[in-house]
């Protein structure tokens, strides 16, 4: 099994697609993260600031306002965004439809849609261009619609249930709503996140947050090219007549090159973590924080492992079963489709084939959704482990009909 | 002509029906991912530069997929017909496949009430298309794998999602972009990586140059 193995290594290491894998990869990265400047600007925040960032709130007025802007800066641009089957779908509504909606922006807030209209194009007229993202979410947290002073949440609940009828499903306003109430950080809320990411984020496990997040984008596709490509050289190279004749079973020969594919992937996404995650425990070492080190391994093996494991189980049954490339285009339907499907860029994570954590940081959040991240990968990771075999039980059904009258060992 | 239609039905049969049941599947499934109601020319051009251009890559990467076996390939070489009349026979019918899914595309845009200058639309789309499934076909054909030349055109595809507007003339999703439709620079590039594919598969001295990882089992 062990030379099986490393024959198969070698199988992969000569293949063209694998290097084109590690370069694609490996410039992604560095081009999405470089040397991890986030990091680098990191400083504890000081009382007296203007300005400490955004969090979501709970607060159920901030959740009326946040979901009553939205609608409104939605039915201003005639542009909704839905996730009906959990692909992103935009809705453009017809003059009838536009009408209802801004009917009901001005119940919300007691005012004519026009007027609201003119305050909201002088509000972004006189706050000018935003020089920087943190300067714009600041503006963008400084603009309220002012609501009507009798409004209840039983009339806004009310009012979401009527938008959603006109919209469709899988609308903001369809209990999606929640995830708009932003409010701004205070001095203590921004405290209480800077103590959080050195004592229990330790900086590299944040740091790693972001690596995963990036990298699971490009693993979720990559790894189909590398099984198809290992999966089709047989018939290419007109072996797979000779590999049937030979007494290995599909099972064993399978897993090692699954194994083999896997592991080849894997390495240099660890060994790019690793990398990655270098500036983190410099700058954690700076500051006197004691750095999380394996966090980089503990990370790519959770988060990103099941997606090369998925993606090259895929690439193995699709290949198998119907001797094509149709597991390309399946995996990149499947891997976009989550990318789209995705409704904020931090957590959330659901059964999504890529998790999403677009931010450094945010421990108090992050732990609150790990139990429902670790689900999502043991699902993936068994899903895999459940396709390989199907891939073995489909290799071995081929391999029965073509050997038929096989010469057997006998025991004379 | 008798003999090219039947080596066009052959093909079709036993190498391209799939490619063509996957473009009719992405055809039939657009409803539920993407919307053709009431658009205005920005949200028309992202469905036909985003969506319907794949097409192109489904329909053109796989063109010389037969001949990746290295016996059919030396077979075809010992006939009278010349090779690159074989790759042009099935260009000459991915291309009017790829302008009816297209045009399948506009219909449903037209028959949702949306807003857009339809010539103007489907030729700036129809030209990125084929640029894009070039891409693929040259890609496949000068490694001849299949595989490489859709991982080179997804990856285009996908890296243009975020980079477009740094690749110049050949930056995909232009009019979504709301710049100027590079109709003649795609077409003229997609004919040229076509040719060269076409080319480097057929006129280098000595026969069919494969790549050195052919040959070791790559």
């Amino acid at each position: 099994m062990t030379a099986l193995f490393l024959k198969e290594c070698r199988q992969v290491l000569r293949s063209l697609v694998y290097y084109i894998y590690l370069v694609i990869f490996v410039l992604f990265i560095t081009s999405q993260i470089g040397d991890m400047e986030s990091v680098g600007s990191l400083s504890e925040p000081q009382p007296g600031q203007d300005f400490y960032g955004s969090g979501h709130s709970t607060d159920p007025h901030d959740i009326m306002e946040g979901a009553i802007e939205s609608l409104f800066e939605e039915t201003y641009r005639n542009h909704f965004d839905t996730y009906p089957f959990g692909f992103i779908k935009v809705v453009t509504l017809d003059e009838t439809e536009l009408a209802q909606m801004k009917a009901e922006v001005e119940q919300a807030c007691g005012r004519n849609f026009d007027v609201l209209c003119r305050l909201y194009t002088d509000y972004w007229q006189s706050a000018g261009e935003a020089s920087t993202y943190d300067e714009y979410l600041e503006r963008q947290l400084d603009w309220h619609l002012p609501l009507r002073a009798d409004y209840t949440y039983e009339e806004f609940e009310a009012q979401m249930g009527r938008v959603t009828k006109v919209i469709g499903r899988g609308c903001t306003y369809d209990g999606n709503y929640r995830s708009e109430a932003i409010k701004e950080l205070t001095y203590e809320d921004a405290k209480q996140e800077y103590q959080d990411l050195c004592e229990k984020d330790r900086i590299t496990r944040a740091g790693m947050r972001l690596f995963c997040d990036y990298g699971g984008i490009l693993l979720a596709i990559l790894p189909v090219f590398v099984g198809v490509s290992v999966c089709l050289r047989d018939r290419r190279a007109k072996a797979a007549e000779v590999i049937c004749a030979k007494r290995i079973s599909g099972a064993a020969l399978i897993v090692t090159r699954y194994a083999a594919s896997v592991i080849l992937m894997f390495v240099p996404v660890a060994v790019c973590a690793f990398l990655m995650q270098m500036p983190c425990s410099y700058k954690a070492a700076e500051i006197g924080v004691t750095p999380d080190q394996t966090a980089f391994l503990t990370y790519s093996v959770v988060w990103l492992l099941p997606l090369i494991l998925l993606a090259t189980a895929v690439a193995f049954v699709l290949t198998e079963l119907t001797d094509s490339i149709l597991a390309i285009l399946v995996q990149a339907v499947w891997a976009y489709g989550s990318l789209i499907m995705a409704r904020t860029l931090t957590g959330d994570f659901g059964f999504k084939l890529i998790p999403r954590w677009n931010e450094f940081g945010g421990y108090d959040r992050f732990s609150q959704e790990l139990p429902q991240l670790l689900l999502n990968r043991v699902c993936y990771t068994v899903l895999s482990v459940a396709l390989v075999i199907l891939a073995i039980c489909i290799y071995e059904r081929k391999r029965g009909v073509t050997t038929r009258g096989k010469i057997r060992k006998t025991h004379d | 002509m008798e003999k090219y239609a039947k080596l066009m039905i052959s093909f079709v049969r036993h190498h391209y029906l799939p490619h063509l049941g996957i473009t009719a599947l992405l055809i039939a499934v657009s409803g539920a991912i993407i919307s053709f109601r009431n658009l205005d020319a920005g949200a028309s051009a992202q469905v036909m530069e985003m969506y319907a251009a794949l097409a192109g890559i489904l329909l053109l990467t796989p063109l010389f997929a037969p001949e990746t076996d290295q016996q059919i390939w030396e077979l075809k070489r010992t006939k009278v017909t010349p090779m690159w009349r074989l790759y042009l026979g099935r260009l000459f019918l991915a291309v009017p496949v790829l302008a009816v899914t297209m045009g399948i595309f506009l219909l449903r845009l037209h028959c949702g009430g949306s807003e857009f200058d339809a010539g103007s639309l489907f030729s700036a789309a129809y030209s990125e298309a084929l640029f894009l499934g070039a891409t693929g076909f040259f890609a496949g054909a000068v490694t001849n794998q299949p595989v490489i030349g859709y991982m080179v055109s997804l990856l285009y595809y996908m890296g243009n999602i975020g980079i477009a507007g740094k690749l110049g003339w050949l930056g995909l999703f232009p009019l979504m972009r709301n710049q100027p439709a590079h109709r003649g620079c795609f077409l003229l590039t997609a004919i040229v990586l076509i040719a060269l594919g076409i080319l480097l598969r057929e006129r280098i001295p000595g026969g069919m140059t494969l790549p050195f990882w052919y040959h070791r089992g790559a």
